[in-house]
């Protein structure tokens, strides 16, 4: 069984932002997991997210999906999602998704940050 | 949708029929264990009681023979001198003495000729004693007596007037050590019958008491022991009538209750095994439907293009993963054909992919461009399609007239294509896969590349370069293109053939976890 482990932390820099780092699988099954985590931040009205990637091994496309489920949300109030950590074959899948034209990929969680933060 | 028989689910393993389990019940065990229970109290209460109505007619008897030992004994001691003397007013009041016992029958002194001195016998018999008279004593069986006195005699003979049998004894009376008569008396066993009867009167009373409170306390001790197994027969047929949440209350340690726990965790695991089963077969209905719709929609046949070879290959994962490849015939040198991937599997992709295929077919025919068609399609799916579910779809339109492919990609792998001289060209118009993001967000290219003679066009899904072997390596690109340029010289069905025989070769039975597509199109030489 594929695991997925999730921690979801306030940035240090700057608390309004919410810091997703995924670790291990994120697949049909471990979507779920995922999609709590995902109602219980924007049920805070936390909107701002940056999800990194550099600690995960495989997305499907169930994973990729359940991020575009929920950004229309978060733009609408203000927010985004800014992905970092991406492996070179997980660039290629965005590139190939269209993914890249609907999100902001950065090299890391800090530079993701640093975009937020500008105004 | 219809549904073949063999998508419906199947009926319910049958569990027991109910009737069967209440069959009727014969004896229960309380009454046999009551009815063995009052058998033994019985049995050893008559063993019992014959037992001592045996030792206590012994002891009647001893007592009996003891008494008449005295009482004769004394008749004989007594009465010798008035025997030798024949005195038979003496010897009347000794017999008379002598009767004056209980139980006596006749009390007889005799001379040693057997002629009667005195007799007395009790009121009420028949017989006739008179002195001067003979006196036949009645004949029996000896019965040993210890310290009997030298010739004297103790039988139980039968009563000459009928009844119980009589004790008689009979004793020599000697004067200074001669005989001068002899003393016979009798002792009725009349009062040892009334004993006998009064004491088996009592004992049957006993015996009867003491079976009544038997069999209550049997029915009441077996309904103890029952009392458990009535439970778990009943626990049994609920769960013989599909009453999977039946727990019986275990009570006690013994052997009773570890079966009530063994039968709680059997029907616990009983329960766990049908919700699992139910799964199963729910969940290969689902697969059963979305095949069914994925089979459905997938083209019949090759269309015939002229100056072109079409190929298709298609294998669905066993999870049907959503693939599907598609001809959509534009005119008589026009053909447009399409290969798709829908995120989602099971029913929801087919469902997803059932969508995109009737729309993408609407809005073909009325776009020229692929990526203006691509476009429109997005525009219809995304308000509908399922929160992030979207489609990859590489399509393009082929005009056999000018030998031109007009291709888009909506966020699909690249297709290949295979020249004459073994190169391979990745043809990768950018776009953004269907239903991710509204129409005024979607981006999507036009590519337009000529089909040179011998040239070969494959489109495919990520099933092929995502299959992976049993060491977890995956086919991968690389191998992909090295097996198409192998096999650019074949026929395009040998060529498919063999491409997909390459892939075969490295999965080497692994199962495939996505659904693998292939779609060929060569311009003949």
């Amino acid at each position: 069984m594929n695991e997925l482990h999730v921690t979801v932390l306030p940035s240090p820099a700057d608390a309004s932002v919410t810091v997703f780092r995924l670790q291990g699988h994120l697949d049909a099954q471990t979507v779920r997991q995922l999609e709590t985590h995902y109602e219980s931040e924007t049920a805070r009205a936390r909107h701002k997210w940056i999800v990194d990637l550099s600690s995960l091994e495989y997305i499907s496309s169930a994973g990729l999906g359940s991020f575009v489920g929920v950004l229309s949300e978060l733009r609408s109030q203000g927010g985004d999602i800014l992905f970092s950590g991406l492996s070179p074959k997980m660039m290629k899948i965005f590139k190939v998704l269209g993914f890249t034209r609907i999100f902001k990929v950065f090299d890391s969680e800090a530079d993701a940050l640093a975009a937020f933060l500008r105004p | 949708m219809p549904q073949s028989e063999e998508n419906k689910i199947p009926a319910q393993p049958s569990l027991l029929l109910p009737m069967e389990l209440e069959a009727k019940q014969g004896l229960s065990i309380r009454v046999k264990l009551a009815f063995a229970i009052s058998l033994l109290v019985t049995l050893s209460l008559g063993m019992l009681s014959s037992f001592i109505l045996v030792k206590a007619r012994e002891a009647l008897i001893r007592e009996t023979t003891h008494r008449g030992m005295i009482i004769g004994n004394s008749l004989a001691s007594y009465s010798s001198s008035a025997l030798l003397s024949n005195d038979l007013l003496n010897a009347a009041s000794f017999t008379q003495d002598a009767m004056a016992n209980d139980g006596m029958v006749y009390a007889v002194l005799t001379k040693d000729t057997g002629e009667i001195v005195a007799a007395k016998q009790a009121p009420g018999r028949a017989g006739v004693l008179r002195p001067g008279g003979m006196f036949n004593p009645p004949q029996g069986e000896a019965i040993e007596v210890e310290n009997l006195p030298e010739g004297a005699k103790v039988e139980l003979a039968a009563d000459p007037e009928g009844g119980q049998p009589i004790l008689c004894f009979s004793f020599r009376v000697l004067k200074a050590g001669v005989l001068v008569g002899n003393a016979h008396i009798a002792l009725s066993q009349n009062k040892v019958q009334q004993v006998v009867v009064s004491v088996t009167k009592d004992v049957v009373l006993l015996v009867v008491f003491f079976l009544a409170v038997s069999i209550l306390a049997s029915l009441l001790l077996s309904g103890l022991i029952v009392r458990p197994v009535g439970r778990l027969t009943k626990g049994a047929l609920e769960i013989g009538r599909g009453n999977l949440d039946t727990q019986i209350k275990v009570e006690s340690s013994d052997e009773l209750g570890m079966l009530a726990r063994s039968f709680n965790a059997m029907t616990h695991s009983l329960r766990a095994a049908q919700e699992e089963l139910v799964e199963k077969q729910l969940l290969k209905q689902e697969l059963n439907i979305a095949q069914e719709i994925q089979q459905g929609l997938l083209p019949k046949k090759i269309p015939v293009l002229s100056g072109y070879e079409i190929a298709a290959f298609y294998a669905p994962a066993k999870e049907v993963g959503g693939d599907y490849y598609d001809f959509i015939r534009m005119g008589p040198d026009k053909l447009a054909f399409t290969v798709a991937d829908v995120s989602g599997k099971s029913v929801p992709g087919s469902l997803g992919m059932t969508m995109a295929r009737s729309v993408l077919r609407s809005q073909a025919l009325s776009n020229n461009l692929p990526g203006e068609t691509l476009r429109k399609t997005n525009e219809v799916i995304q308000p509908d399609i399922r929160r992030g579910m979207f489609v990859t779809m590489f399509y393009c339109v082929l005009d056999a007239a000018t030998h031109t492919v007009q291709s888009a990609n909506a966020g699909h792998n690249p297709a290949y294509k295979v020249t004459l001289d073994g190169s391979v060209e990745e043809i990768a118009p950018e776009g953004i896969a269907l239903g991710l993001v509204e129409a005024r967000q979607f981006y999507i290219e036009e590519h337009s590349m000529p089909m040179a003679p011998g040239e070969l066009l494959v489109l495919y899904t990520d099933g092929v370069t995502e299959a992976m072997n049993a060491a977890h390596e995956e086919y991968g690109e690389e191998r992909f293109c090295e097996s198409l340029k192998r096999r650019r010289g074949d026929s395009n069905d040998k060529a498919s053939a063999g491409v997909i025989d390459d892939l075969k070769a490295f999965v080497a039975g692994a199962p495939p976890h996505d659904d693998i597509t292939l779609l060929l199109i060569r311009r003949n030489s």
